[in-house]
Order: C-alpha cells, then structure tokens, then sequence
C-alpha cells in the first residue's frame, strides 16, 4: 500500500475519533517518517478543531437570558392568545357577526307583514343585555340543552358592539337578539358570546374561538326588572 | 365594564377553570426544563452566529416559541430535540440574514471604510485559525453542524445527542466522522 492510502486510513481513524488500531498501519508508522508526520499533524489538527468548535459552544450563558424568559413567559402564559391576536380575532368575530345579521334581516324582511304586532314570546328564551348603565341586565349564557326555533319577527336590530367587547342589545331588541341565536344551530359555523362581570383584573385572559353550534339555549342568570 | 369571552356552546366557566389549571400545569412543566434547556438552546445559537447578545436573543425567542407551544408537544420527553431545532433554526436564519446585510454593506461602503481597526480585544479573541475554522463549519451542510455542535457541548453525550435529536446513536456518529473529516481538509 502507498503512503497516500496510509494517509487516507490515519485521517478516517482520527476523525472518527479512533486511535490507528490496524497492525499494518502501526507497523507502516513505525518505519515511515513521512506518515508519522502527517499522522502527528492531522491529530493536533483534529485536536484544534475540536477545541475551537467547544470554545464557540461553551461560553458562559448570560445570566439575564432565564431572568428575561421567565419575565415574558409571565406576560404570555402557555397557550394564551396574544392581546394583537385577541383583537384581530374579535375584529373578525365581530365582521362575521355584523354579515350574519344583515343577511337574516335580509331575508326575513318578507315576513314582517305575516307576524303579529305584538311579537310572540319565545319559550325558553330571555332578554339580554348588558352594559354598565343599562337598566336590567342580564347574562347570555350559551348552553347545550334547548333550541329556539320559533319564527318570528324581526323588529331593528342594531348590536352596538364597542371596542370594549361588549355586547350590548335593548330590552326591545331582546327578542330580535334571541331569535338570531335560534337561528345559529342552523348554521354550520358561527360564533357566539357569553358575558359576564369582569371580576378579574383588567389584565385578565380573553378566550376566544370559533366555534360550531349545535343546539342553543338563552337563559337569564340575573332576573331582569323590566320582565 | 363587562367582558365578553367567547366559548364553546355547552362550555361553563369549570371548564374554562380546568383549561386554566391545566395551563398552570403546563407552566410548571416549562420551568422545569427551562433551567436545563435554556443553556443548551443559547449554546447551540452561540455555535451558529459566534455573538453571544445575538445569541442570547435567540435563545430567548426559541424558548418562547418552545412555552407558547408547550401544550401541542405530545412527547415531553422530545423537548430537548425540538427545542435545539427550533434554536438551531432560528440562528440559521438570523446569521443568513446577517451575512446578507453584511454583503450588501461591503458593496456599498468604500475600500477605506470597510474595516475598523481591530481592537486588541478583537485580536485577542479571534485568532487567525479560529476564524478558518468558523468559516469552515458555515460551509457544512446544516445536518453535520449541529451534529458538530451537540456533541461539542459540555454535559452531552453521543447518546443524548441521538435521543436529542431522535436518531440512532450510529448516525450521529458517522454524521461527526464526516463533519471532523471535511473540516480537517479545509484547514490543512
């Protein structure tokens, strides 16, 4: 074998961070200075390699990198919805929203005359509204139990959805609001809403998703004075 | 003021308790790791881009991304692995991104400008050949590298390398075979 095949088989050895373990190398070695070198050089190479690649790697951690994750991971806990992302979400909720109702009045306008003027009352249902100053509020609480089905009129119907995230619906537009959730179940997809008392601080978790509606239900949790 | 949450029909607010719960849950689980992990991902970036702050940056961006997902990773025992890949990730793309700023600036600035004096710190810390041999790993295809480089961390074996990243221990070994091996032509 030449000394270039020898060279070869030193260079696998070492870079597989082996000692020369073939007798026929080591006795190669023994009798050829040539290798030898070449053998002594390529280990104090792979050495230097070895060196450096462990000096990039090993530095000292900076000590405010856990402190400075810990920080944001307080700020966005696991799983939370970003405040940017909560917004956008609503925004959208709020557009679907905003096309659901246009396009029902749309379509039950031919209706209006065939009702009664007085409205019929909906089994089951209940006001909703909610707002700091509005007289008899009520919680929506959305619950799988019972759905709404009777037809009825729909009297104007103008949600005035805030930047705060409210839902805010009149005590005369409350039967227009629940036939709008009766309708929901025969949608495919919607989106529908609870509201309740802030009682957690301003900071506190809004939870928002898409959902798929099955069957619906209205009830009042705080009985209303205007009943 | 009232808030409005948006939830699943047929959802009470329990439920909504016991996502809570299990968040809290998942957050105990994170800090865990992060003392052990947060080390490894800066290491990994430190490799990679060689500037401790830019490091420092991605480390802390992996591990975020790594917190806010911890809850879809259906293997905890992965985390490691998915954690240095994500590191590993993002300082590849910051460094390409840095190499293109770099490029464009040489273009631009005149012959004269281009280079500062070295500071006896600069001259000090980068020696003639660990510059060749960063200039060497940069040209090693991607799966080598960080092979190179998990191994070369203190504190880890050959074979949490391969647990690390989920591949045998044979691959990692014949991935360090070719990596030494092509460094060392580069630099003879």
């Amino acid at each position: 074998m030449k000394c270039e095949q020898y060279q070869r088989e030193i260079g696998d050895a070492l870079a597989g961070g082996e000692a020369v373990r073939s007798a026929e190398l080591a006795a190669h070695l023994r009798s050829c200075r040539s290798c030898r070198e070449f053998h002594e050089a390529q280990r104090q190479l792979l050495g230097a390699i070895e060196t450096g690649v462990r000096t990039m790697v090993n530095e000292a951690v900076p000590a405010s990198l856990l402190r400075s994750v810990r920080a944001q991971m307080e700020a966005a806990p696991v799983g939370r919805i970003s405040r940017r992302a909560a917004w956008r979400m609503a925004v959208v909720t709020v557009a679907v929203l905003a096309v659901t109702f246009s396009v029902m009045r749309h379509r039950r306008e031919p209706n209006l005359a065939r009702t009664n003027p007085g409205g019929p009352s909906l089994p089951g249902a209940a006001a909703v509204a909610a707002g700091p100053n509005t007289p008899g509020t009520g919680q929506m609480v959305v619950q799988k139990k019972q759905t709404v089905s009777r037809k009825a009129a729909a009297p104007s119907l103008e949600p005035s959805l805030g930047q705060r995230m409210e839902v805010i619906v009149l005590p005369e537009e409350r039967e227009a609001f629940a036939k709008f959730v009766a309708e929901l179940p025969k949608a495919k997809k919607a989106t529908a809403g609870l509201t309740r008392p802030a009682s957690e601080p301003e900071n506190a978790p809004v939870e928002i998703a898409l959902l798929h509606i099955q069957e619906l239900k209205l009830e009042l949790l705080e009985p209303s004075e205007e009943k | 003021m009232r808030e409005l949450a948006l939830i699943q029909p047929g959802r009470t607010l329990e439920g909504l308790t016991a996502r809570e719960e299990e968040k809290a849950r998942a957050h105990r689980e994170f800090e865990e790791r992060l003392a052990e992990c947060g080390p490894l991902a800066f290491r990994v970036a430190q490799g990679v881009l060689r500037n401790a702050a830019d490091a420092e940056d991605v480390a802390q961006e992996a591990l975020l991304r790594a917190y806010r997902h911890f809850t879809r990773l259906r293997e905890p025992t992965r985390f490691r692995g998915w954690l240095v890949r994500i590191a590993f990730r993002l300082a590849l793309d910051r460094w390409r991104v840095a190499k293109r700023r770099e490029k464009r600036e040489t273009e631009w600035v005149q012959p004269e400008q281009r280079s500062g004096a070295p500071t006896a710190e600069d001259l000090a810390a980068a020696s003639e050949f660990q510059k060749r041999l960063e200039r060497a790993m940069e040209e090693l295809p991607e799966k080598f590298r960080l092979v190179l480089l998990l191994s070369a961390i203190e504190g880890y074996t050959l074979e949490e390398v391969a647990g690390m990243l989920g591949i045998p221990i044979g691959t990692v070994k014949s991935r360090l075979f070719f990596a030494r091996k092509q460094l060392a032509e580069k630099l003879r």
